[in-house]
Order: structure tokens, then sequence, then C-alpha cells
């Protein structure tokens, strides 16, 4: 869990100098070539999924692949506009709450999704609270809350790039995205990974 | 032979690389005022002269200023194919020029230029004429590196609009917005004009930028860390800095117009809500306490108010609180699904998108005083994100009229709407920056 920060003092800071400076931007800097950003993440393991088999081998490989399994590509949908879970939504989390349940050294990431309908900035609040939504439900089913991570995707990672019905109803949605440490990055691609680590310094 | 006053020294040199040799003008009361308080002014038919002196910087200056005074609003550029006058056998001086022969092509104003080129260094002389007192009214003489050829435009175009309007031009301000590649979204710096684009983050996933008041540091909202928190980048050396980090995703800071204090939204327990941060340091202020969505603030010019959207009746509409998070109050009815406020710097109204009966996101306004909505784009694609140039003359907002999503100017009224961008993905989330210092 992360502990609430505020970090803007040296942005505040950065807002005093130069006042008096052009606004106009040096045309042969390199993108985000200067100053690397402040963290610097390291790729996700290649293959999480095998990680916390050797820790439960008491349990038994097969059942620990099977739990994986039942978390992989669980996708919940929802209505425009609405955070509200449906039926089959709650159902598909039934499965979902009951191996988390049984397994509590099992993580899971909810990544909350909308369509490209709306703002940025909108789409941010509705994925949140449908990510938030989903771990409320899987709370009451007696998932620990140190079990699941919630975080909101906005309208940036679309499950389908179209724009029309078909592809919406496909993009309005909660992934669990499963891991032995909900907090990494995902390892699908996403906007968390590379260009946020600088390479070496050249 | 009428006087003239003295030329009237700028205030300071905001732009280091322009330098003002003279500008001149008649007395207050000889000016033609063009009055910009009422909606559907009559556009300032203009002529502009084919320039004398170097070809290439001289045509691409007055291309340059062209744009500028169309999008405007307030001048309407003649076709000089219609032109009349020799410009091989006019001067510059009133004597010289017969004004009957641009007065019969249908124009108010008249502008020549000269361009003259010393090494690296361009220098233009501008002069604008009002053809119907056979007058010049204005001139100045700037230079500047032959690579900031625009910013000589764009300066002489804020002069000619602090000349008629009595107040400051947005022409030489700049312009923040989200770039889509192939890769993920980029924060980029322009011109007003569009001109001069220039990634100032690489290209994970950045969205939602907002100027600080120094011009050239820029909050934005990144997954860089995994979820969506926020950074600033200083757009002159490309420094990226954590600024808030708190709650499960944290978005869109906006200053206050003290440039000090900020409000940022951020969802910590299952709800988003917007939280104030003082100047100090001392940890956000929680201004909102209910069930549902609340984010996207704006604040209102003197800094008593901010406008945000919340869901709280079922649907996104447009609130108003006072700056401390009391008297919350609904501003708009219309609608079912109303967004991304903007305050002007007039105080008047908010700007906001909202979706319409075809479904389709359009630009409004709202006045704060009585809630009266007026629609500003219609029946051409999506249109978002309005955002509101620093002297409330111009509107950027993107639309997807044109296919792809682009960026777009309009006056407040919704008229002389422009593109202003090219980019091959899309251009959107437009934020335009504040005046440049000085000046």
């Amino acid at each position: 869990m992360r502990t609430p920060l505020l970090r803007f003092s040296l942005a505040l800071a950065a807002l005093a100098v130069s006042a008096c400076s052009t606004p106009e931007v040096k045309p042969d800097v390199k993108p985000q070539a200067a100053k690397p950003a402040a963290k610097v993440e390291t790729p996700p393991p290649a293959a999480p999924e095998t990680t916390p088999a050797a820790e439960f081998k008491a349990q038994g490989q097969a059942e620990l692949d099977k739990a994986l399994e039942q978390l992989k590509s669980v996708s919940v949908f929802f209505e425009f506009d609405s955070s509200t879970l449906t039926k089959d939504a709650s159902d598909k989390l039934g499965v979902v709450g009951d191996v988390l349940s049984r397994h509590p050294e099992l993580d899971v990431k909810i990544e909350g999704n909308c369509d490209e309908r709306g703002s940025a900035q909108y789409n941010l609040a509705l994925g949140q609270k449908r990510a938030d939504v989903v771990k409320k439900y899987l709370a009451q089913l007696g998932v620990k809350a140190g079990q699941i991570k919630a975080i909101s995707l906005g309208s940036e990672k679309p499950a389908d790039p179209g724009h029309d019905e078909d592809a919406w109803k496909k993009n309005r949605r909660a992934d669990v995205q499963s891991g032995p440490d909900s907090a990494k990055p995902a390892s699908n691609g996403d906007a968390t990974a590379a260009p946020a680590a600088p390479a070496p310094t050249k | 032979m009428k006087t003239r006053t003295p030329s009237i020294p700028f205030a300071s040199l905001a732009h280091a690389l322009l330098l003002c040799t003279a500008f001149a003008q008649p007395a207050l009361a000889d000016r033609p005022v063009i009055n910009i308080e009422h909606a559907g002014i009559q556009a300032y038919p203009v002529a502009i002269a084919p320039p004398v002196g170097e070809p290439t910087s001289g045509k691409a200056v007055l291309d340059v200023l062209s744009g500028d005074f169309t999008r405007s609003g307030l001048f309407r550029i003649l076709d000089p194919a219609s032109f009349l006058a020799d410009p091989n056998k006019e001067g510059f001086t009133e004597q010289t020029i017969d004004f009957s022969k641009w007065t019969t092509v249908g124009a108010s104003g008249l502008v020549k230029a000269k361009s003259v080129i010393t090494g690296d260094n361009v220098q233009v002389e501008f002069h604008f004429y009002d053809t119907a007192k056979n007058a010049e009214v204005l001139h100045g003489t700037y230079s500047a590196p032959v690579a900031s050829l625009r910013q000589i435009a764009h300066r002489f175009a804020d002069d000619v609009m602090k000349f008629f309007t009595q107040e400051r031009g947005d022409f030489q301000t700049r312009i923040a917005y989200v770039r889509e590649t192939g890769d993920g979204k980029q924060i980029v710096v322009a011109d007003s004009d569009g001109a001069n684009a220039q990634a100032v983050t690489g290209a994970s996933i950045n969205l939602l930028p907002g100027w600080a008041h120094d011009g050239h540091t820029i909050a934005f909202t990144s997954f860089r860390d995994g979820a969506a928190h926020i950074y600033t980048v200083d757009a002159l050396t490309r420094a990226i800095k954590p600024l808030v980090l708190m709650g499960d995703y944290a978005s869109g800071p906006v200053f206050a117009p003290d440039g000090l204090r900020f409000t940022f939204s951020a969802s910590l327990n299952g709800n988003t809500d917007i939280f104030l941060s003082e100047a100090d340091g001392s940890a956000g202020r929680k201004l909102t306490e209910a069930r549902d969505i609340n984010t996207a603030a704006t604040w209102s010019p003197d800094g008593k108010q901010i406008a945000f959207i919340s869901n709280r009746a079922g649907n996104p509409q447009v609130y108003v609180m006072n700056a401390d998070g009391s008297n919350q109050r609904r501003l708009t009815f219309q609608g079912n699904y109303n967004q991304e406020p903007a305050w002007s710097p007039k105080g008047d109204l908010i700007a906001f998108s909202g979706r319409d009966e075809l479904r389709s996101f359009d630009i409004y306004t709202v006045a704060v005083a009585t809630g009266k909505v007026a629609r500003l784009t219609q029946n051409a694609g999506t249109n978002e994100k309005p955002s509101w140039s620093p002297n409330g003359r111009h509107l950027i907002f993107s639309s997807t009229r044109t296919g792809k999503r682009q960026l777009w100017t309009m006056s407040p009224d919704g008229t002389n709407q422009q593109r202003i961008t090219d980019e091959p993905r899309s251009a959107g989330d437009p934020s335009w920056g504040p005046f440049p210092a000085g000046n």
C-alpha cells in the first residue's frame, strides 16, 4: 500500500525559478532524454504465474495451477457510465472470490476500464470505480483486502480498438490480473512498462 | 500632416529574441476600435500586400500573420488575386500609397511588410494602414534569428490586437496537448497556431496536460508507476518529477490563479474526490465528500470558486463550489453527460463538453450567473476538452470532424472554427498555456 505522499515541494521550487526565461523549447533536445523519471521500473518477471508454486509444494502443483487457471482471463462487463455489477459479473466473481479465499497467498490486480466515449479524466474515475466495485464484492466474499489491488486504466487500454457499440461493450470492463505481486505493473505491454524507465545514460 | 506620438517601447521583451525598434501610433481617439464584446461582429477586412525585401522570409512571416489574423476572428483576409495596387510601385509612406486602390477591393485595413536578412538574423518592418483615413495607424520593426521568424509574426499580431482591442493578444502563447503515437500517448508543446510542436515526454501513456503559471512547467497524468499519478515536466529541460503519488490514482492538477495552490482528483477509498494542496506542502485537503465521482476541477479567475464534474445526481454534470469546498451546487441541467468544465478568464462563462441527443459530444458554454447554456459546435464529429486562451478570446478543443481527432480553435461564441494541427494519428486534450512572462 502506498503511503499517501504529496511531493510537490520540488515542483514548486521549479515553478519559482526562471519566471523570466523564454518559453521557447529547445529544438535539439530529444524527448525524455534529459532526466530519468523519479521511479525506475524494472520489467516484471517473465512468467509470474510459476513463482508461487515453489512455496506451496505441499498443496500440490496441480491444485495451484488450477487456481491460477481460474483467475486467468476473467473479465466482467458494465453498462455505459455504470459501475454496477451485472448478474453475469457477480457469477464470474464468485468463482474468483472462492479461489482467492482458498488461496490467501495469491494476489490479484483488478484493472477497471472504460469505452472511449467521455473524457480521459472522467474515465479514469469511472474505471477506478469499476475496479473498486469488484474489489468490494470480492471482499464481501471473504477475500482479504491485501490480496487485491484495484487500479484504473481509464479508456487507455481498450480490448477492442473499434469505434462502435460492439467494441465499446467489450471495453467497459474490469479485468482480473493474477500474479504473485499485484503491485507490479501489468505484464501485458501496457503503459506501465518501458518508457518510464529511461535507457542507461548514453 | 498628422502628428504621431513617438515610439512606444514595449514594457519588456518577453521574447528575448525579438527586438522592436520602432512602434508608432496616433492618439487613442483616432484608433479604429473593434468592438469585441458582441457576438457576430463584422470581421474587419484586411489586405496583406505582397512583401518587399527578401521574398522567402517575407512571404513566410506574412503567412503566419495571416493565420493569426484569421484565427483572431476580428479580421477577414482579402484574396490577393483581387488586388489592384502594384506593390513594386507603392512605398510605405502614406504619400506613396493610392488608398483608393485598396478601398476599391474592400480593404478597411492594409498591411505591408519588408523583410531583410543579415547573416542568421531577420528584420521585419510592418506597417498597418487605415485605408478610410489614408493613414498609417501603427508600425513596428522586429528582429530575431531566422529560426524564430514565426515569433516575429506572432509578436506583431499581438501588437495589432492590443492596438485594436486594448487587450493583450494571445498569439505568443503556447499550447500543450496529447499526441497519440504508435506506442502510446505523449505530451506535446506547440505554438498557439500548432506550429513548432515538440514532444516533451516519451510515449508511454501520458494524459491531461495542465500548465503552471511559469509558462514552462506542465503537470500531467501518467501511468509510469503502474497506476495513473501526477507528474510535472519542464518543457525547457524535459526533466520529469512526481507531483502527486497518493491514492489508487490521481489526475488532472489545475493551478489556482495565485499560482501556488492546486487542485487535483484522487481516489483513496473507493471514491474519486477533489483535493486542494497548499503551497507550503501541507497535505492535500479533500474538498468534496460525495459517494460518487467528483473530478475535473477548474478555478474561477478570482480564485474564489471551483467548478467540477460530479455524477452525484446519477450522471456527470457541472457543479460549482467555493474554493474551501462549501456551497456545492449544480450548474448544468441539460443533457445527461456533461464534462470537462473550463472557467473563462473573464469569469462569466464555463465551457464544457456535453453529449447531445445524437450521442456525440459538443462544446457548450454555461453562464455562471444565470445557468444559460449556449452551444458552440454541432453536427461536426465529436468535440471535446475546451480550454481558454489566457485573454479569453479563443477556445481550443479537439474535434474528429475531419476523421482523425485534431485540435481546433474558435471564438467563445462558436464562430471562426479553425483547425491548427495535422497529427498523423490524433491530437487531443489541449491545454492553453499562460501569457509569456513580461510584455
